[in-house]
């Protein structure tokens, strides 16, 4: 997220989330964590000024069910507020199992798993077999960021 | 492990450099090798998987990397021009502002 009113930084110094299901009180998930590296937006908005505009929220336990996210953000022009529609439930998961493999991961990773093995990097793909990738979509990074959920920080 | 809505845009190969970035960190995590994430651990975990990323992006696009890249793999090449020796890759995980933030004082 950035504030187009300021170049030099990103402007943003909070980002607040809250859930809500339909019929239900909002549930406040916190603050989200600022500053992650999106040189994707940088470039794209052609400001360098502008690479750490991702942010990211941990919601473990969020029961599966279809959401609005009230998104505020204080920026340099005060408090700005956004929503946004998340769902939660599993995600498309399987296994891939060629060459001795058994890792669970969407169909869509498949082709990536697949040039690893041919790039000779078998020893990645040993170790995504011993643990299994997160199959829900409540405590991933949200979208906002470049990179992937991680069994650690990136 | 889920991809960004933003990598879905790009290529095979450069989504597939980004999985090799983040399963470098599960490797490490079954292995034992994370801990707190703090200081030394953490610029090191992140050079390991800074190392491997430009790795098999050299092997995917030889040295000077894939020609006519769109903006991502622009950012691959970057990263692997800085990345392939792993003590340049360490200092400059090091000198990048969000690592400094993300892993404090060594």
């Amino acid at each position: 997220m950035v504030d187009r009113s300021t170049t030099r930084w990103v402007g943003v110094d909070a980002i607040g989330v809250s859930a809500q299901q339909p019929g239900h009180a909002p549930v406040d998930l916190g603050q989200a964590r600022l500053a992650l590296s999106r040189p994707d937006v940088a470039a794209a908005l052609n400001n360098p000024g502008w690479t750490d505009a991702g942010y990211t929220l941990d919601a473990p336990g969020l029961p599966a069910g279809t959401y609005t996210l009230a998104i505020s953000a204080h920026t340099t022009q005060g408090w700005i507020n956004r929503t946004a529609t998340l769902t939660v439930g599993e995600l498309d998961v399987t296994r891939w199992t060629a060459y001795g493999f058994n890792i669970q991961a969407p169909s869509s990773m498949w082709p990536m798993l697949e040039l690893l093995h041919r790039m000779n990097m078998d020893w990645e793909l040993a170790g995504a077999s011993r643990k299994p990738t997160r199959s829900s979509g409540t405590s991933c990074r949200a979208a906002s960021t470049a990179n992937m959920c991680p069994a650690a920080t990136s | 492990m889920k991809l960004s809505t933003v990598l879905q845009t790009t290529s095979l190969e450069a989504r597939t450099a980004f999985l090799a970035h983040e399963l470098t960190h599960l490797n490490d995590d079954l292995n034992g090798l994370l801990g707190d994430m703090t200081g030394r651990v953490c610029y090191e975990a992140e050079t390991r998987a800074f190392v491997n990323e430009a790795n098999l992006w050299s092997m995917l696009f030889g040295s000077q990397g894939k020609a006519n890249a769109d903006p991502i793999e622009a950012q691959e090449n970057s990263k692997m021009w800085r990345s392939l020796d792993s003590h340049f890759a360490d200092l400059v995980v090091r000198t990048t502002g969000t690592y400094v933030r993300q892993c404090g004082a060594d």
